[in-house]
């Protein structure tokens, strides 16, 4: 999932200034990055989390082609036109509309919840160690830690991937280019292997097989929301909200020859979030015909079962590389509060709390509920960008309105941040809206809000 | 050098997935398969950073 932070930036720089057109980038380097960063360790909780939501085989495949397009369609027309306009980082373009103190206060949000995600890959890797030196680990649902070796494993794995964080961020990124076109053919062979332990051995019969064997409907887990086509549709369009509609894709996209590279994010989204889901949907489906009261879901014995240590290798090396730009990221959104820390110390401490929460595997198995969430956090300046671009210079108002009149808070795009996770917060907790569809509503009321907001404070103030 | 280095590497590809595709076909156990998509993936983290530009940042 990009479920992920994305750590394809072509390179670091231009972060205050527009990106010069010698600076430009192609259409194939944005589908390479788009396949790579998609093929997370994520990816192997999410597919079987779908089969313990209880969805049919039909609900889930036309969902996750409509949501997957409905995720492309955002990237190219939400993201890539207004990037290739104004060719500026995210945090730049917020900072001008926003103010410093706003942006500070994003880049706090953004980092708590790259730590839980950054906690989730770790987890994921640590279940590859369980298959290695057979401790007890956490079963479905399981919240709490319940043996001393999944604690071990996890803080070790976590310690080692914040030091290389830390100090090798570079290195893992070049391994991780390396590791992507074999960890895609792993899935694939996921997905092969295990439809022909399922009982398939003509792909003619692969429809019969998927509603009979492996997606069957009916009841989810106990604890978990029943998932119907319209859950998996808005699960798959909004997993990566925050980088496209939210618009965290700004800074990707400044670097595209044309805004209809957007189309781009098609090879992550078909590959990572369609192949890869359905092909570690299969593995739990596999695990589950083989012993109906094995309900944990663990990427790493469920890899092990398919591809032995090849699987083994796939879900460390999933994780790691992308538990790596994670904490790199939380530790630079972080670091942002006092720019005269150390990188390195406050990318170790992050990982280290990223550690700490990995023992708890809560984040881990309500991931699909934690990805709409953030999806949820940080859509709001999603809709206040483009509102500002688009909506505010045809209504007489005045875009970059912090850059405009020297503030270090518009409270216009502030009060719309917050008073609009109040609003969803509100439709989840007492209008009984589920989380996973909030964001779209919630997007309007951002943008309404921004307008209203805009033109009292505006009004009310001389540039 | 590079040139055989990427040819291995692709070869190595095919020996991570083809393994999968004869264990659906029946033409591999599936012991057989793992140790062959291992050699696969051997070969793959051996060939691949001889020719593999790094383009990451």
């Amino acid at each position: 999932m990009s479920d992920q932070p994305h750590s394809h930036d072509p390179v670091e720089e231009f972060e205050r200034e527009r990106v010069p057109d010698r600076a430009l980038l192609g259409l194939k380097s944005y589908v390479g990055q788009f396949a790579g960063e998609h093929v997370a360790g994520t990816e192997l909780m999410i597919g079987p989390l779908f089969l313990a939501a209880g969805v049919s085989a039909f609900d889930l495949i036309v969902g996750l082609l409509v949501g997957n397009l409905l995720a492309v369609l955002s990237w190219t027309l939400f993201t890539a036109p207004i990037a290739t306009r104004v060719r500026l980082t995210l945090y730049f373009q917020l900072e001008k509309i926003c103010g410093r103190k706003l942006v500070t206060l994003y880049n706090v949000a953004n980092g708590v919840m790259f730590t839980f995600l950054a906690g989730a890959m770790i987890t994921v890797s640590a279940t590859a160690l369980g298959v290695w030196f057979k401790f007890p680990m956490p079963g479905f649902g399981d919240l709490m830690p319940n043996s001393l070796g999944w604690v071990v494993a996890v803080l070790v794995t976590g310690t080692l991937f914040s030091f290389v964080a830390a100090y090798g961020y570079k290195f893992v990124a070049e391994f991780a280019n390396m590791a992507v076109p074999w960890m895609i053919a792993v899935f694939v062979a996921f997905g092969i292997i295990g439809l022909r332990e399922l009982g398939l051995t003509s792909f003619g019969d692969f429809w019969h097989v998927a509603q009979t064997v492996i997606w069957k409907g009916g009841d989810p887990m106990p604890g978990q929301v029943k998932f119907t086509f319209w859950h998996v549709m808005f699960f798959a369009w909004f997993c990566n909200m925050a980088w496209h509609i939210g618009m965290a894709d700004l800074s990707l996209f400044r670097y595209a020859r044309k805004s209809w590279y957007g189309i781009a994010s098609a090879a992550g989204m078909f590959i990572g979030h369609f192949m890869a889901w359905i092909a570690a949907s299969i593995l739990y489906a596999l695990q589950l015909h083989q012993d109906p009261t094995n309900t944990a879901v663990l990427p790493g014995p469920l890899a092990y079962r398919a591809c032995g240590i090849a699987g083994l290798l796939c879900v460390i090396a999933a994780g790691w590389t992308t538990a790596n730009p994670t904490l790199y990221r939380a530790g630079l959104a972080f670091q942002s509060l006092v720019p005269s820390s150390s990188r390195f110390r406050v990318t170790l401490l992050t990982g280290l709390v990223a550690s700490v929460t990995a023992v708890f595997p809560l984040v881990t198995m309500k991931l699909l509920d934690f990805v709409a969430l953030w999806g949820m956090i940080l859509m709001p300046m999603g809709a206040v960008i483009f509102v500002d671009f688009w909506v505010l210079p045809r209504l007489g108002l005045r875009s970059n309105f912090a850059e405009a009149t020297g503030r270090s808070v518009n409270w216009a795009a502030g009060l719309a941040w917050l008073l609009t996770m109040a609003v969803c917060t509100a439709l989840v907790q007492f209008a009984g809206v589920q989380i996973y569809f909030v964001s779209l509503p919630g997007w309007f009321v951002a943008a309404i809000l921004y307008v209203a907001l805009s033109h009292v404070f505006q009004k009310r103030t001389q540039p | 050098m590079k040139r055989i280095a990427e040819i291995l590497s692709w070869l190595a590809l095919a020996v991570t997935l083809a393994p999968a595709c004869l264990f659906f076909a029946d033409k591999l156990d599936l012991a057989q398969t793992q140790v062959w998509m291992l050699a696969g993936t051997a070969l793959w983290f051996i060939a691949t950073p001889f020719w593999m530009e790094h383009k990451a940042s």
